[in-house]
């Protein structure tokens, strides 16, 4: 089933909360790279997914952010607070750096928290799997798609895949088309043999601390073309002000107006998701909640997006 | 790098540049954050100043000395003039008390190196050894639409052209290799000539709002994407004159560093220009202490 990538962020940790309910009714398996040192929204988010009855996957050696160096204050997290947790999996991120031993200690010391194993660049996966064995038919692999291609995923293939697909191409905000392909994968995931699929919804793979004030402000925003066989689309309406850093929220308005000018041609194909009920209220009363919170709702549309395709 | 410390030696541009990355962002934010710095350790072992320290040495005085050679040479980037402007004007002729600083503060299309708020407001744009002046022209008419003094301090072998490329309201200093600022014209002081509009676009929202209120002005109720264009328009309408004033009370509020005073006096005198443009937080200020303070010989294990 459907695996959204976050990296655990502010907004990103809210976004998972407000849509716990929602992906435990779905069966989506949020996975949660945690990037910021602090851990309580992390816990929140957890709990929030807990008592929802949902499932989540915690990468425990994250490649990005504050716990680059050190993950354990993460596998302490998941021992000290979510230790008879069946539902939260420690995720092991496989980076290219790391050696089939590495991975294995690291596999072995999160033994009590369902070890799920994400690909993300290593380079012995024979290796691997050789070393698994036997425990291989109960494993879950997550793998990210432009580091791991079809021949890796095979050593793999008796265990349950899930193919995670990067379907946001990141440019600087006044460079953005107006529509592009977003991915497929929703559609063809199973034809690839895999179980279920993911992507790193509107954000994209490519990490950044998110830093210098905006030329342009973007609202990106996805659909599903049912007259293109459900391919996903990605829109970027992008301000027509992208020459001073200033004014993010009359920057803002301009890049809404042309949303709802869209949603309003009866032609988009967005659907009308509570994100979107949002947009119009904003729209309505001239309001601008800030980019994070925009970054939010343009995420919590493409989960219901998804939600209503999945059905 | 040659052996001896005295003032002979003749550093490559490769040790040079070395010695500058000493007094980065990053070397500075790595070390309040983490209490140690990779970067700092890597830059070192490319440097001698191990070996002439003495055994005692300290972070602290590993800075000081590469500091030394850095203001005598040829080769003096920005940092060292934005140290000798600190030094010696804001901390020579003012104080973090009464007098603040603005770093890449955005000017029109420009961003001007270094402001310092007294009285008045005066911009600094610095022309190091390595600069080049091809922007210099349009980069003064940008300053003068916001600051009432405009002054561009420069090495020896770019006075005369820069003398020949800014008008004559505009002032020039010289950092002379020996390390010491001299006027070589004053800057004259105008307020009248900004542009209050410029000036709003280089504010923040509420330091735009406060000075309209200072002033008298009561901004409208609209909703915040309209908040903008409607101050703008405010702003167009005010004296610029009275405008300046106001710019330099608010933002000697808003930008106050008497808060740095504390950390400033406890560093290295050579980091304390970088203490006043890179911000870390305040809960990493003791951090940051203890990194300079730390031996020298125990930095090797930094990672």
């Amino acid at each position: 089933m459907y695996h959204p990538y976050f990296r655990g962020k502010q907004f990103e940790l809210i976004t998972i909360r407000e849509m716990a309910a929602l992906l435990a009714r779905k069966n989506f398996v949020p996975v949660i790279e945690p990037v910021r040192e602090a851990l309580g929204g992390l816990k929140k988010t957890l709990s929030a997914i807990c008592s929802a009855g949902g499932r989540a996957i915690v990468i425990v050696n994250p490649y990005h952010g504050d716990h680059q160096e050190d993950g354990t204050s993460i596998t302490g997290l998941l021992q000290d607070g979510f230790v008879d947790a069946d539902n939260i999996s420690a995720g092991i991120l496989l980076r290219s750096d790391m050696t089939v031993d590495e991975v294995m200690a690291c596999y072995n010391h999160h033994a009590d928290h369902h070890p799920v194993l994400v690909h993300a660049g290593f380079t012995a996966p024979k290796a691997l799997a050789a070393k698994l064995e036997n425990g291989i038919h109960s494993l879950t692999n997550v793998f990210v798609e432009d580091h791991a291609k079809l021949l890796y995923r095979k050593h793999f293939d008796q265990s349950m895949r899930i193919l995670v697909r990067d379907g946001f191409k990141r440019l600087r905000n006044a460079d953005y088309p107006a529509m592009e392909e977003f991915s497929d994968l929703h559609v063809t995931y199973g034809d690839l043999g895999m179980s279920g699929f993911g992507d790193f919804l509107i954000v994209g793979d490519v990490y950044s601390e998110g830093g210098g004030p905006a030329y342009a402000v973007a609202i990106h925003l996805t659909f599903i073309d049912p007259d293109k066989d459900d391919v996903m689309y990605i829109y970027h309406f992008v301000s027509d002000t992208k020459d001073t850093p200033t004014d993010p929220a009359g920057k803002f308005a301009q890049a809404l107006a042309k949303l709802i000018t869209k949603l309003d041609s009866g032609n988009s194909h967005i659907l009308e998701t509570g994100a979107i009920k949002e947009f119009r209220d904003l729209h309505a009363k001239g309001h601008f909640p800030g980019l994070g919170y925009v970054k939010k709702l343009s995420m919590k549309h493409h989960i219901e997006t998804l939600a209503d395709y999945i059905g | 790098m040659g052996g001896s410390s005295g003032g002979s030696s003749i550093y490559s541009a490769v040790q040079l540049s070395v010695l500058t990355r000493l007094f980065s962002a990053t070397v500075f934010r790595e070390m309040a954050k983490k209490g140690r710095s990779g970067l700092f350790r890597r830059l070192l072992e490319q440097t001698d100043l191990i070996e002439s320290a003495d055994p005692h040495a300290t972070v602290g005085d590993a800075f000081d000395s590469a500091f030394e050679i850095l203001k005598v040479a040829g080769h003096r980037d920005e940092y060292i003039y934005r140290a000798a402007i600190s030094h010696k004007v804001l901390m020579g002729t003012h104080s973090l008390r009464t007098a603040s600083m603005l770093n890449e503060f955005r000017a029109g299309s420009c961003k001007a190196d270094l402001v310092i708020l007294n009285g008045t407001a005066t911009v600094y744009e610095i022309k190091s050894e390595r600069d080049s002046l091809a922007r210099l022209a349009n980069q003064v008419e940008n300053y003068k639409r916001v600051f009432a003094k405009v002054n561009v301090i420069a090495s020896k072998g770019h006075i005369e052209n820069v003398l020949a490329t800014v008008p004559n309201d505009v002032g020039v200093m010289c950092l002379s290799k020996r390390y010491q600022i001299t006027t070589v014209r004053d800057a004259v002081d105008c307020p009248a000539r900004i542009c209050p509009v410029t000036v709003f676009e280089s504010l923040r929202m509420a330091e735009g709002a406060a000075i309209l209120r200072a002033m008298g002005v009561t901004v409208p109720q609209v909703s915040n994407t309209q908040r903008h264009a409607a101050m703008r328009d405010l702003f167009a309408a005010l004296d610029p004159v009275a405008l300046h004033a106001e710019m330099v009370r608010t933002l000697k509020r808003t930008r106050d560093l008497a808060p740095l005073g504390d950390l400033v006096d406890r560093l290295p005198e050579s980091l304390q220009a970088a203490a006043l443009s890179v911000s870390v937080r305040r809960a990493d200020h003791p951090r940051l202490v203890d990194a300079t303070s730390t031996p020298l010989h125990a930095t090797m294990a930094w990672s």
